[in-house]
């Protein structure tokens, strides 16, 4: 069992259509001027992180070049800290999108196969429990009723002058997200967290995938 | 060309258990003479209906044998020493005799052609590891030659074809209702249960450990079976959920199957892991499979029942209800248990409040409004002609009739209006909430009797109408 890395995910999603923020790695000081576009988040690029922001190994709306070599240096120190024995490939930048965030899972389960969860990111997941499942393999339509389901579905529909989020977007990316662990048997559990929706896209931030082998 | 037999072998045929529910004889392994005896029991919940006498069990019309090597007869009747001297080829085998000696027994059954059997006796997979072994061993024998309810379960009962095969207490009333369920004492107790509460049954299984056919096979058969009309199921555990969900998704277009699901929380799910020996998934998959292919879940075993009394005997109706009622503070009641649900109270118009104007028969204070409280002393002509010119709203597709009692209600009177009404609009539901006790119970009985659920709550009337709304969603969808 292990934990895929970064661009072995995301090559993964790339391969079944899944839209995900494009990451920038940065493997050396020097990468750093590869980014171009600001704001951007830096992530720590390693399989032995899981929980990212319990140990600073993650920086959101970075604005500029000198924040951005501040946040490198800073993240490098803290797992280096936290986790002496982390595996280190550098760090990752990713574009700063906007929106809400969503949670996009997989189980498998001994009894059902492939278990699909759905919610709202943070601690709509962790401590409310708001989540809703249906058994793989299903359509868009399922999807939807799946996104209804949660208790904070209005959230999604823009409350408190917040933007909308494209629902039937969502439906599409969980479909795909759904074909996906179909399709590769090895992966024995899948995390989107988060998913980045607004009125234009549902876009995958960050990628967790164990796998068999 | 592998790929081929692969997928035909997925794609089973349904198992033929006509016979098993339906035998012409049966025989039964094990009768005994003592009548602390699961043998003793068996036999006689056979032969005269069931242990306890009541008026809903009736004798088995078909052949009854009996083995015991000790006896010639047992309760007047027959008993051989062996299977092997049994006449003919019974349809059935009920096996009650120790769990060690049941393959032995069961190649001999075998090698007389038997295709059905229910094994009642304990003392496998629930049993540590030498029953595991046992059942195993067994599991090899029967394979493809043999239908096997159980081994540890409380058996069967079919109320139309008359034939107790349980060591149940006694048969519940005959109705519509199939259920199938994990726990054998818990379907002694319904049993019990029904006969007060008039849940009619038309299929009783008590599947125990489920070595051979498990809940998704008589899922399926009571799917097909047409005196079976809403399905109850008790589960643990599923051995094979994908299975379950590929008939479930079948059954529920054609009838309404309701799950309750043990083992909830974490103490549920301990005690279920040392109870039956099924796997326990997390509640939440569970549920989520359910409703995926349409299936109800509800949380109490009389949930399980009220659920079923509705969708059994009333048509599915689109949402947009009306609520009739004689007492203020019982509609306001009712009211808020639909909103809550979801359940539409249709609007009024002006129309139907001139129609009934013009009858003349409501109170001056009348309602005018959904709820349409009648006032308290409404008599069962004020009824009938509310409810006529309600039913009769293009756009109020069911009722909940209440009724309290006051000095002057005439509760078999209104019952009487209810059925007539029913009768004149037969595609929408009506659902009664007579609320009292005893001296409401001569009208809850004949409105039961002409198959209109009754509950003593708004509240479960309410849900009983967002289960009928629910099915009519999902029939369209």
């Amino acid at each position: 069992m292990r934990q895929l890395s970064l661009r072995e995910s995301f090559s993964l999603l790339a391969r079944h259509a899944i839209p995900y923020t494009r990451p920038i790695y940065i493997a050396g000081e020097k990468d750093l001027e590869k980014v171009k576009k600001f704001p951007v988040v830096l992530k720590i690029d390693s399989e032995d992180v899981i929980h990212k922001s319990d140990v600073g190994a993650i920086v959101t709306n970075i604005q500029n070049h000198d924040d951005l070599k501040k946040a490198y240096h800073k993240i490098l120190k803290n797992v280096r800290e936290e986790m002496p024995r982390a595996r280190i490939h550098g760090v990752a930048a990713f574009k700063q999108e906007s929106g809400t965030e969503l949670f996009v899972g997989m189980k498998r389960d001994s009894q059902f196969g492939n278990v699909i969860a759905f919610g709202l990111g943070g601690i709509f997941v962790e401590i409310m429990k708001d989540v809703s499942l249906r058994i793989a393999p299903f359509g868009k339509r399922e999807a939807i009723k799946m996104i209804k389901e949660i208790q904070a579905y209005k959230v999604l529909e823009g409350a408190r002058g917040q933007e909308p989020v494209k629902i039937v977007l969502v439906a599409d990316l969980i479909v795909k997200a759904s074909k996906m662990c179909a399709t590769h048997h090895d992966i024995v559990e899948m995390d989107f967290n988060p998913v980045i929706a607004n009125s234009k896209q549902a876009i995958v931030a960050d990628v967790r995938i164990l796998s068999r082998k | 060309m592998l790929g081929y037999f692969q997928e035909n072998k997925r794609i089973k045929m349904p198992r033929d258990l006509r016979r098993l529910f339906n035998p012409r004889s049966v025989v039964v392994i094990g009768a005994s003479r003592n009548p602390g005896a699961v043998g003793y029991g068996v036999l006689k919940g056979l032969h005269t209906g069931g242990f306890f006498p009541c008026v809903h069990g009736k004798p088995f019309p078909g052949k009854i044998y009996a083995v015991n090597p000790k006896a010639t007869n047992i309760q007047g009747i027959r008993s051989y020493p062996s299977i092997n001297q049994v006449p003919g080829k019974p349809d059935l085998a009920i096996f009650c005799i120790p769990a060690k000696i049941i393959p032995m027994v069961m190649q001999d059954c075998i090698k007389k052609g038997i295709k059905n059997a229910i094994i009642i006796s304990a003392g496998f997979a629930e049993f540590g590891e030498q029953g595991k072994h046992l059942q195993a061993e067994l599991k090899r024998i029967i394979k493809g030659k043999v239908n096997v309810v159980g081994p540890n379960c409380l058996g069967v009962i079919n109320t139309h074809s008359k034939m107790n095969a349980s060591f149940g207490p006694t048969m519940p009333p005959v109705g519509h209702i199939g259920f199938i369920t994990q726990s054998g004492a818990l379907a002694d107790s319904i049993i019990d249960w029904s006969v007060t509460e008039r849940y009619g049954f038309s299929t009783l299984i008590s599947f125990g450990n489920g070595m051979d056919l498990d809940a998704a096979d008589y899922l399926e058969y009571l799917g097909r079976d047409p005196k079976t009309k809403a399905i109850t199921i008790y589960l643990e555990g599923i051995s094979d959920g994908r299975k379950f969900m590929r008939i479930a998704k079948q059954v529920t277009k054609r009838k309404p199957v309701i799950v309750i699901k043990a083992g909830r929380t974490e103490s549920g799910q301990k005690a279920i892991s040392s109870h039956t020996g099924s796997l326990a998934g997390s509640y939440k998959t569970y549920e989520a499979a359910f409703k995926q292919c349409g299936v109800i879940v509800v949380d109490t075993v009389e949930e399980l029942f009220d659920t079923a009394k509705a969708l059994s005997h009333q048509p599915p109706c689109k949402n947009g209800i009306a609520i009739i009622t004689n007492g203020g503070g019982a509609g306001v009641l009712t009211a808020d248990n639909c909103d809550v649900l979801g359940v539409k109270l249709t609007e009024f118009d002006e129309l139907m409040l001139k129609r009934l104007d013009k009858t003349q028969k409501m109170h001056p204070a009348y309602s005018r409004r959904n709820p349409l409280d009648l006032v308290g002393d409404a008599l069962p002509e004020r009824y009938e002609a509310a409810l006529d010119i309600v039913m009769s709203n293009k756009d109020v597709h069911g009722a909940i009739v209440l009724q309290t009692l006051q000095t002057m209600t005439d509760t078999v009177a209104d019952a009487k209006i209810v059925t007539k009404i029913h009768k004149k609009y037969p595609r929408k539901p009506i659902i009664c909430v007579y609320m009292g006790g005893k001296f409401s119970a001569a009208g809850v009985e004949f409105l039961e009797e002409h198959n209109i659920p009754d509950y003593n709550d708004p509240r479960k009337a309410a849900l009983a109408m967002k289960a009928l709304i629910d099915r009519w969603e999902l029939l369209r969808s």
